[in-house]
């Protein structure tokens, strides 16, 4: 999927934000920070 | 081995476009390619193609091959970088004729370096993989060279950084969402 460069980089940031995380507070992290951003909840998952 | 004849001109193209001329790769490309494309099909016409090509050790053959021992750090990483773009390219022409030709399946599971985004549960072809590339370098264009040299090219970080002039942190942290997001597009299309 093609994304603007804002929507992009935003996961880019959440993306390494993520990942720094330990894998079992990684879901709930993103979950919270996307919020009803369903779309970019899937591109990160 | 043989010494070509051409390979002190050749090696002093390199530097030339390595020092910023820009003509001078006009000039190296053709002779870069053929190389690669004779080395490459050697490989290819093997019997088990896929035990016999690795990107990395070709390219370093055509280098070795093509280009004078006695260069500089930088313009040996330019030679690998513009080594990368055109095998790239020599191995979809290769796999898109096989697969036309429906002659089985062997070049498109090639292994590449850094085997990134054929992992285990990834038995993605290359023709998936250069499709995926395109898409990503369409949203990302630096994060899909970095892969193209990683790949196709065997280069390490330090010289894919080198390459197109970013700090290797940059490098190493710009793969992890590449490597994520391609393995995501390779086995939702697998």
């Amino acid at each position: 999927m093609l994304h603007t460069s804002d929507r992009w980089k935003q996961i880019e940031s959440l993306f390494h934000e993520g990942l720094a995380l330990p894998a079992e507070s990684r879901l709930r992290f993103l979950k919270e920070r996307c919020g009803d951003d369903a779309e970019m909840l899937k591109e990160l998952e | 081995m043989e010494t070509s004849p051409d390979r002190l001109a050749l090696t002093k193209l390199l530097r030339q476009w390595s020092g910023g001329d820009k003509s001078a790769l006009d000039e190296l490309m053709p002779a870069v390619y053929g190389q690669l494309h004779r080395l490459a099909s050697r490989c290819l016409r093997a019997e088990r193609p896929d035990h016999t090509l690795r990107a990395t050790a070709l390219v370093h053959e055509a280098y070795l091959r093509l280009i004078d021992a006695d260069v500089a750090w930088q313009d040996r990483v330019h030679f690998f970088a513009v080594s990368a773009r055109l095998l790239r390219r020599i191995l979809v022409d290769h796999a898109k004729a096989n697969r036309r030709q429906k002659r089985g399946g062997g070049a498109e599971m090639i292994p590449l370096d850094e085997a990134l985004v054929v992992g285990p549960d990834s038995p993605a072809g290359l023709l998936e993989l250069d499709t995926a590339l395109q898409r990503l370098a369409a949203q990302d264009r630096r994060k899909s060279e970095i892969v193209e040299l990683l790949c196709f090219g065997g280069l390490t970080y330090e010289e894919a950084a080198a390459a197109l002039n970013i700090s290797p942190a940059t490098v190493h942290r710009d793969l992890k969402l590449a490597k994520a997001w391609l393995h995501r597009e390779l086995t939702r299309s697998a």
